[in-house]
């Protein structure tokens, strides 16, 4: 092999990237087209609570379509960010050390992010 | 993290100013990028003045001018001058094209011509495209066919010989290759739009029988997915061709496989 | 044979070509990092979700202040932010899709479909605060 080849040989095994691209690509799709839909229907959900007040909020979220497409809409969310996320980090961060510390520490803020919402949703819904 | 700066010994400096002489009545300035590698010394943009009056039309035309008749150890490559061999390929007026059959008309202002963007350079406008072509080995452009002893021509429809149409023209100018902004950060391990969209010709191509295989190859994080549909790639390329959606094309592919 | 082998040092001495630097804007490129910032801006607007969620489980003094900060200056802005960030980046993201199904790459409809997802954006983003304006009585 000659010398201008060996980036080539290496394009394969760049340490932190196991997944083959296809399926992240396409998850990112997937929750992409989900995410459009429910989003659009949280933010249509949250201009009707402008200048509610708690006990508004809680029986918004005492309905079960509404604390399902939350919990739906969240686990969603940190999905899509979390693998959109790890894109924009490949793409930039090329020390290994720091990626795999920075790709690690994305998926505990989406990890966090998606449980304490949840536990969230969950308590709200069962409060009244 | 990725260097959006120049290297130290990357940076441009002033170069030298060369006059027109003073019956030229349409004077245009070319800014034009330096590198002599036995100096020592950084880059520089030396300055032209072209009497358009005694110039061909082109931009190339006025780089040869400059080379036969103000500055002879200028350093660039053409051939063809016609477009269709794919050796004037720089960085023209802040986007790459070639500039055989870049009217000089085209800029408004100063003419400023750099080497092909985010490329080593060997000496003046003539860049090192050793990875690009190692990364065009990599994805087998040959025909790969499992009967090779036929002994006929290998037959296409009409049809199957249209899906071949908007790829095989391209000329590896690498003018979309060096236009990606993913590919100035990757490029080495991400193949880059010319590569990619000769991988799809040959994935396309009803003759060949190792596109699975070609697949496979291409079902990688870097190779491929480093493509975030930007586009400029389809922007610049001189011969009106769409590696953008030659890419989008493969990844419809591997999806149907998942 | 390498280059290396031929002129000892010639890969340290070559510059590198200019590039961010010397590259004009392009259309293309400009909407395509935007929308990437707008999901990095959205990213962390999760956090203020995720905060006002847990302020309504805490209870309705905790709620009471989530909603406060809200509507404070600086929770509009945030609120403003985050919320154009989404516009866009739903917009954008629509484009995204239909490119991923194959359509809309020719060069003129690539001008056209960027500018109407600049338009869908702003005006997106106009309308859902009018309305929050006239439900909150401010309007
Ligand atoms: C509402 C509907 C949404 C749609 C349709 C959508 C669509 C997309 C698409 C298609 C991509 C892929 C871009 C690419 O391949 O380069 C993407 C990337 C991304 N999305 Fe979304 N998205 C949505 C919402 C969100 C939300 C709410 C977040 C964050 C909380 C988010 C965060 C991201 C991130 C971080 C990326 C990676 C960006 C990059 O690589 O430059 N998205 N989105
Ligand atoms: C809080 C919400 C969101 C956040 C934080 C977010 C964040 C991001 C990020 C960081 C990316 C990376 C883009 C890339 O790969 O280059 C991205 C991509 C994308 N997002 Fe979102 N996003 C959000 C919501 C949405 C929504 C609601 C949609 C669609 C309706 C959407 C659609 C997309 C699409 C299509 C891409 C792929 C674009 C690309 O490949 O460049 N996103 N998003
Ligand atoms: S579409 Fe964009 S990211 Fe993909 S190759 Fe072209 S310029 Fe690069
Ligand atoms: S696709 Fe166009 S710009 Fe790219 S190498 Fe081929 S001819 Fe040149
Ligand atoms: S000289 Fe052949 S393409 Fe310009």
């Amino acid at each position: 092999m000659s010398e201008i080849q060996k980036p080539l040989a290496q394009a394969s095994s760049v340490a932190g990237i196991k997944q083959g691209g296809a399926s992240h690509w396409w998850g990112q799709r997937l929750s992409a087209i989900v995410l459009a839909p429910l989003m659009l229907w949280f933010i249509f959900s949250a201009l009707g609570l402008v200048g509610a007040d708690h006990s508004a909020f809680v029986i918004w979220l005492s309905f079960p379509v509404n604390a399902l497409l939350m919990a739906l809409m969240v686990i969603t969310l940190f999905f899509h960010s979390q693998q959109g996320m790890k894109v924009i980090v490949e793409d930039y961060i090329q020390n290994v050390a720091v990626k795999l510390k920075t790709l690690m520490m994305l998926k505990v803020f989406a990890y966090i992010g998606v449980i304490s919402s949840l536990l969230a949703i969950f308590l709200l819904h069962f409060r009244s | 993290m990725v260097a959006f700066n120049l290297p130290k010994n990357s940076k441009i400096t002033n170069g030298v100013s060369h006059k027109a002489g003073s019956d030229a009545i349409r004077i245009k300035t070319f800014k034009v990028y330096r590198f002599d590698p036995d100096s020592g010394n950084n880059p520089r943009l030396d300055s032209f003045e072209v009497d358009l009056d005694k110039c061909g039309p082109m931009v190339l035309d006025a780089l040869l001018k400059i080379k036969n008749e103000m500055d002879t150890t200028l350093t660039f490559r053409r051939s063809c001058r016609e477009g269709v061999c794919g050796s004037c390929s720089f960085n023209i007026d802040g986007t790459n094209t070639l500039a055989c059959i870049k009217p000089i008309s085209d800029v408004k202002g100063d003419v400023k011509i750099y080497p092909l963007p985010h490329m080593p350079v060997i000496k003046d406008l003539v860049p090192d495209l050793s990875v690009p072509y190692a990364q065009y080995t990599s994805i087998k452009p040959w025909l790969s066919n499992n009967n090779p002893d036929e002994g006929t021509e290998r037959l296409q429809s009409p049809a199957e010989r249209a899906n071949l149409d908007g790829l095989w023209e391209c000329i590896l100018c690498f003018c979309c290759q060096t236009s990606c902004p993913s590919y100035w950060w990757n490029g080495d391990r991400y193949l880059g739009p010319a590569i990619l969209l000769q991988a799809y010709r040959w994935i396309v191509d009803s003759r060949d029988d190792a596109t699975e295989e070609r697949l496979d190859n291409l079902d990688d994080p870097f190779k491929l997915y480093r493509c975030h549909t930007i586009m400029n790639c389809t922007n610049a390329c001189p011969k009106g061709l769409n590696p953008g959606k030659a890419i989008a094309e493969i990844k419809r592919g591997l999806a149907k496989r998942l | 044979m390498s280059i290396e082998e031929i002129i000892p040092g010639a890969k340290s001495v070559r510059p590198l070509s200019p590039h961010l630097q010397i590259y004009s804007p392009q259309i293309t490129s400009v909407l395509s990092i935007l929308h990437r910032t707008t999901g990095v801006a959205l990213t962390f607007g999760t956090i203020f979700l995720v905060y006002w969620l847990l302020a309504a489980a805490h209870g309705p003094d905790a709620f009471e202040r989530a909603q406060i900060f809200m509507g404070s200056w600086i929770g509009q802005l945030v609120l403003l932010g985050v919320s154009f960030s989404f516009f866009y980046h739903l917009s954008n993201g629509v484009r995204h899709l239909i490119w991923d199904s194959g359509y809309c790459f020719e060069l003129s409809v690539l001008r056209v479909t960027g500018i109407a997802v600049v338009v869908s954006a702003f005006g997106l983003t106009i309308l859902t605060w009018i309305i929050a304006y006239i439900r909150a009585g401010l309007l």
